[in-house]
């Protein structure tokens, strides 16, 4: 019975229609085309990743130590195990969405949660194959490529992220049981994910000060278990990779055996949330726009995945800009290495701010997490073009006061001339506007409709792939023009080219996107 | 025989979403259920097919308890619910030999009931689309076929006429007296009051989650319809 559910689960998961959206049957052109910018993408990443690994394992050399390396690998897989456990387990343990099919069949409960668990797994072994595997390549190139290696890593490898993975799980059913009788609880969800990641991501960067030694030293000291995974390869020392991968499949059959049950309960008790709402009610008619721009808003903080993936740039942008106010002389020490480089300041602001931008595409992906709404969308008397304008302005309300802020405090931080300042500011708008409008027509291309969780549309489609990817590609055409064709001109003069280029294709694409907005809108079904 | 007795349930521990509930349901009975929408029927349907849990009360067939021989409970009923929500990135075909493999049903038998099925639904050649190309009453036509393939002793649905065609709405209710006839029994609700009146030969009727009347249909009604007894009752 497990073959046949981790099958049908596969199917239905993993499918090429399900990656891609709704238009991967449409044309073969297309599909084809499609399927080549995600090999590119995936190639690009963990090729970069490969390169960056074979520096740091150069450096290693030197000390005559890569077992740092191995350490590595084995905490990305639990790190990755973590966030995959954190943000997947509602929906494929605790609230299974496909609980009223597979409920009335006569399929153990323990056999279910185990083809869950591995589907799960299955997600984490896909980014374990950019993330981890050229670390791991490196590292077995550079001690000589021997096969036994490779066989011994590869099933500790497998097991490797579940510990972690059943840990992110536990976590995230806790912040949900702690918060659903509350108000507003998908939002206080979401503030503390966000609270949970930075806390990590705060001590990791910090550990460096707090520990006197390097983060992965630092684990190294007291991970036993991670201790095991390296000498296993590195000694091929046998006791320890059976102690390693021993130790991993009685935790994931104990969890199987135990919490079958109990998992059983939880989805069988679960309801919706209870909580009423005592809001106002209004005394005034409200336009349809502000309606719109409003169940974006609760979306944004109500679904923890797409508040995480996309407000994550803003919130660093916020972060660096307030940090750098309280370190003026490194800023100031940053300015004139640049000056002596022969780089003008504001293309690192430009950089720092562009790179953020990139990563907060909401357009590319709010018109998808309507879902099946798409349709009652469509049934109203609202205008396409109204739709899609509301998705671009609720990014832009997003995006514009940080740039604006950050712009402003690089600009006096970096002593720009007053008339450049002003000019770079309005280039950086115009930039953001422009991306808002690229992320807008991502989600028109690759829409995506019948999404069973948030996470397949915000994270595992290829709208926020090409989105981010484009927004770096944006941005590097830009810098490309600054320092290339329009290298002769005075800054001045470059900052107003590079405006009025932008402000060119804003007012063609939104032409275009005003023109065909009901054409693409009518083209949408679920 | 399905026994259900005392089944209780509450989704917030204040409201009674089933108070009380107990019925027989003997085989060859085709048992109609009705209330108003929110009045429990649901709540019961999915309490029999293991969905939910009820917090008191037991539920057996043929001398099974749900809680104590899930596996061989389950292995002896289908439920349809109201809307099928069903792999969409599978075709029909996948789906229901997903469930036939579940219920371990041979490949010829299985070939030779989705054939005679699909053919009196209409459904023979869409079975190799994708199920997210599907209308409504497609999915509830696969979900229907993937219900039958193991000849369930007890087949429970939550509104099964609702988005069928007018044919298939005949042949369902062809195939509902045939199972019938041959000991198979059937609980459905629905809110279509003349097909319950017409087709059932024992009803129940619950109101806010208690079962306000119950036995067989000629014996309930008496000289009234379905209609002016429900109305008369809310």
């Amino acid at each position: 019975m497990y073959p046949l559910l981790l099958k049908t689960f596969i199917q239905e998961r993993l499918s090429l229609r399900r990656l891609f959206g709704q238009k991967i049957a449409r044309s073969k052109i297309q599909s084809v085309l499609m399927v080549l910018l995600l090999v590119y993408a995936f190639g690009v990443t963990a090729f970069s990743n490969s390169i960056l690994q074979y520096e740091i394992a150069q450096g290693l050399k030197v000390i005559g130590d890569l077992s740092p390396m191995l350490f590595q690998v084995v905490n990305s897989l639990s790190a990755l195990g973590f966030l995959f456990g954190f943000f997947q387990a509602q929906g494929y343990l605790f609230q299974y969405k496909d609980f009223d099919l597979l409920g009335p069949l006569p399929i153990p409960q323990r056999t279910i949660v185990a083809a869950k668990i591995s589907i799960m797994l299955v997600f984490v072994y896909l980014f374990a194959l950019i993330m981890v595997v050229p670390t791991y390549g490196i590292w077995w190139y550079e001690s000589g490529a021997p096969l036994i290696q490779l066989f011994i890593f590869l099933p500790m490898a497998l097991v490797a992220p579940i510990p972690l993975m059943l840990l992110g799980a536990f976590v995230s059913f806790l912040l949900r049981k702690l918060t659903q009788k509350w108000l507003h609880a998908n939002v206080l969800q979401t503030v503390f994910s966000v609270l949970f990641i930075l806390s990590f991501a705060s001590f990791n960067f910090l550990s460096n000060e707090i520990i006197p030694v390097s983060w992965i030293g630092f684990i190294q000291g007291f991970d036993v278990v991670g201790h095991w995974f390296v000498l296993a390869i590195s000694d091929l020392d046998v006791l320890r990779f059976v102690m390693f991968f021993g130790l991993h499949l009685i935790v994931l059959f104990t969890f199987v055996l135990v919490m079958s049950g109990p998992l059983l309960k939880i989805n069988q008790q679960r309801t919706n949330l209870l909580y009423k709402r005592n809001e106002k009610i209004p005394n005034h008619q409200q336009s349809v726009m502000s309606h719109l721009l409003k169940k974006e808003w609760q979306r944004f903080v109500g679904t923890s995945i797409y508040f995480i993936n996309t407000g994550f740039g803003i919130l660093m942008l916020i972060l660096l800009t307030a940090v750098s106010l309280f370190i003026p002389s490194a800023i100031s020490e940053v300015r004139q290495l640049m000056v002596a480089m022969g780089i003008e300041p504001i293309w690192l602001i430009f950089g720092i701010v562009g790179f953020s931008l990139s990563t907060v595409y909401t357009p590319a992906v709010s018109l998808s997490l309507e879902g099946k709404n798409i349709n009652l969308l469509k049934s109203l008397p609202i205008e396409g073009w109204t739709i899609i304008k509301a998705k671009i302005f609720f990014n832009l309300l997003l995006t514009i006061p940080v740039v604006l802020f950050a712009s402003v405090i690089g600009s006096s931080l970096f002593q720009l001339d007053f008339l450049i300042a002003i000019l770079f500011i309005i280039m950086l708008v115009l930039f953001t506007i422009l991306l808002s409008i690229f992320f807008m027509y991502i989600n028109l291309w690759f829409p995506r409709f019948d999404f069973h969780q948030e996470v397949e549309v915000v994270k595992q489609s290829l709208a926020p792939l090409v989105a981010v990817f484009g927004g770096f590609s944006l941005l590097g055409a830009l810098l490309w023009l600054n320092f290339e064709p329009l290298a002769s001109l005075d800054l001045y003069a470059r900052l107003i080219t590079l405006s009025g280029i932008e402000f060119f294709f804003i007012g063609i694409a939104l032409w275009f996107l005003k023109t065909n907005a009901q054409r693409y809108f009518q083209s949408f079904s679920v | 025989m399905l026994i259900i007795e005392h089944a209780s349930k509450s989704y917030d521990k204040k409201k009674k979403a089933l108070d009380d509930v107990s019925l027989t349901i003997q085989p060859g009975d085709l048992f109609g259920f009705v209330g108003h929408n929110g009045a429990g029927k649901t709540t019961l349907l999915k309490a029999i097919s293991g969905i939910h849990q009820l917090d008191q009360g037991t539920i057996k067939f043929d001398g099974l308890d749900i809680n104590q021989n899930t596996l061989a409970f389950k292995s002896k009923i289908a439920y349809v619910p109201d809307h099928p929500d069903l792999y969409e990135q599978l075709t029909g075909r996948q789906y229901i030999d997903f469930i036939a493999d579940v219920f371990k049903i041979g490949i010829q038998e299985r070939n030779q009931l989705i054939e005679n099925y699909g053919k009196s639904f209409d459904i023979l050649p869409p079975l190799k689309q994708l199920i997210s190309t599907y209308s409504h009453g497609m999915k509830q036509k696969t979900a229907l076929i993937a219900a039958l393939i193991h000849k369930p002793k007890l087949l429970l649905l939550d509104e099964p006429f609702v988005g069928l065609d007018p044919k298939a709405s005949f042949v369902l209710k062809e195939i509902f007296k045939s199972m019938t006839e041959s000991g198979m029994s059937i609980f459905f609700s629905s809110h279509v009051l003349e097909v319950v009146e017409k087709l059932t030969n024992k009803l129940a009727i619950i109101k806010q989650g208690k079962i306000i009347h119950q036995g067989l249909t000629k014996e309930v009604l008496g000289k009234q319809n379905l209609e002016s007894l429900f109305m008369e009752l809310s």
